[in-house]
């Protein structure tokens, strides 16, 4: 999968109809709460098979450090 | 391991009364930030649409009586014919005595019924389930009356736009009994408190007892906000809603595959998952974790009702598949998680069972709001109408307030000392 894709699948499943960059902090992104969290864990498992701790999210900063914990699956 | 089979007992009915006050998530807007779009993708993530709302006065006690005498109408049980009663949910009436001991009086069971609470949440359907099965398949109670009710509205804070648009309140009845040829039902329990504070009122209770001046109850009222903003207080409902979520799928599509196996059974032989309704979101991801499709893992109850604690399984039973459930056999899994930590699942087949449409509460009497039955409850205290029937002599020799009078204190101190049978006033010389 590719950034852009993984852009589209965030916006998806945070129902986010602004922009979405790699280098956004994820602070800016008023959407980023416990429901996309929850989203993208479970999207990171369904297509990944990667269990991330919730507790792991907390100490991300920008869009691309989400796309990270893919492991460089997502390129 | 608490995994058990059971056979010869089954689930004759059951009931599910809601209250009739809706509140739409649209309404709400204005207390939870003002952002429409918010609300929109709350309910599209979510499928948070509306719930029911118990005004004050009414209680998940109040809301299983009228499930419970809906129930023994359809089924034409009577009231003698029960023989334990069990109470689950997170809301009792008061902290003592046990809300089953009330519903028992209030539903004319015999005095012969045995009666308790089980303090559980969103897995407390099923562990009741467990419970009643137990008993039941031993003979220990041949027909139990389990009542699980939640009024989570009542324990969080309004303005909490974490929990404050997902709870809803409910009450249920189900009759469960011992029925020769019954089929096989499957039980998987488990717990991790570990995660206790992950779900947790932390006031109230005897860790921080509520204190005996209005100036100390400042401290377990008012809010503190967490670092996005959210406002809690310490005597209302905390949730780490991540870590709950991240509990709930590292645990419980693995708990049905555990039991599935155990029944010797895979998700075709199952024609319906029915979870907790927690939210969509979470429901969604369990059921293609665990195999099943969406189409046979009903979720809408949720969104008509809300996150019904304890009692959503049972009203989804009725709400969903009450008219399924009439058409012939049909085996369900159902699965509840959450507080505790805490989850419970089960494979039972449901033949014949009842389960009748959810109606709304419809008061009896005048509702009593909270103030009307603290004054009554002061007035009683201090002398007002006694209570107590003209032929108990209990409490004989007593004033009053409680304390007892030098006369009945020496007596006390003189049945204190006796080695043979309490002896009574008309024996006199007790000292």
């Amino acid at each position: 999968m590719n950034i852009d894709e993984f852009l589209e699948e965030l916006k998806t499943l945070m129902q986010r109809d602004g922009t979405l960059t790699p280098d956004m902090a994820l602070r800016d992104v008023p959407e980023w709460d416990s429901l996309a969290i929850m989203g993208c864990m479970a999207f990171l498992h369904g297509h990944f098979g990667l269990r991330i701790p919730y507790s792991r999210f907390g100490s991300l900063n920008t869009v691309e450090d989400v796309a990270a914990l893919a492991k460089g699956a997502i390129r | 391991m608490a995994r058990a089979a059971f056979t010869d007992v089954r689930i004759a009915g059951i009931a599910a009364v809601v209250p009739k006050e809706e509140v739409r998530l649209a309404e709400e807007v204005a207390r939870l930030g003002g952002d429409l779009r918010r609300v929109e993708r709350l309910a599209r993530i979510a499928g948070i649409d509306r719930r029911r709302v118990a005004p004050p006065g009414v209680t998940p006690a109040d809301l299983c009586r009228q499930a419970a005498r809906r129930l023994m109408g359809i089924l034409d049980v009577p009231g003698d014919a029960i023989d334990a009663l069990l109470f689950v949910g997170q809301h009792p009436d008061h902290i003592l005595p046990a809300t089953a001991c009330i519903l028992q009086d209030a539903l004319g069971l015999s005095r012969d019924c045995a009666a308790l609470d089980v303090n559980q949440g969103c897995s407390g359907y099923v562990y009741g389930l467990w419970l009643a099965f137990s008993l039941a398949a031993c003979s220990a109670a041949r027909r139990v009356l389990l009542l699980v009710g939640d009024g989570m509205t009542g324990l969080l804070d309004p303005e909490n736009r974490v929990v404050a648009p997902v709870f809803g309140d409910c009450g249920t009845a189900t009759l469960v009994e011992r029925a020769q040829g019954a089929p096989a039902a499957w039980f998987d329990l488990g717990t991790d408190g570990s995660g206790a504070k992950d779900l947790m009122i932390a006031a109230g209770g005897a860790r921080i007892p509520p204190p005996s001046t209005p100036e100390a109850y400042a401290a377990h009222c008012q809010r503190v906000f967490d670092p996005a903003g959210v406002p809690w207080r310490p005597n209302r409902l905390h949730m780490d809603a991540g870590a709950v979520f991240a509990f709930t799928m590292d645990t419980v599509p693995a708990r049905i595959k555990a039991l599935l196996a155990s029944a010797g059974m895979t998700p075709a032989d199952v024609h319906h998952l029915v979870l907790h309704q927690a939210n969509r979101q979470i429901m969604a991801n369990i059921a293609r974790e665990a195999g099943f499709p969406e189409s046979r893992t009903p979720m809408e109850t949720f969104s008509r009702y809300g996150n019904q604690g304890a009692a959503s399984i049972p009203c989804a039973l009725c709400d969903a598949l009450g008219e399924e459930l009439a058409r012939g056999p049909r085996t369900l899994l159902l699965s509840g998680y959450g507080v505790g930590l805490s989850w419970a699942s089960a494979i039972l087949t449901m033949e014949g069972a009842r389960c009748a449409p959810v109606v709304d509460f419809d008061p009896e009497t005048p509702i009593v709001a909270p103030e009307e039955e603290l004054a009554r409850w002061r007035a009683r205290i201090a002398g007002a109408p006694p209570e107590t029937r003209s032929d108990d002599t209990s409490l004989r020799g007593m004033p009053r307030d409680g304390m007892p009078s030098p006369d009945a204190g020496t007596a006390v101190k003189a049945c204190g000392r006796a080695a043979g049978p309490i002896p009574t006033d008309d024996e006199g010389g007790m000292q």
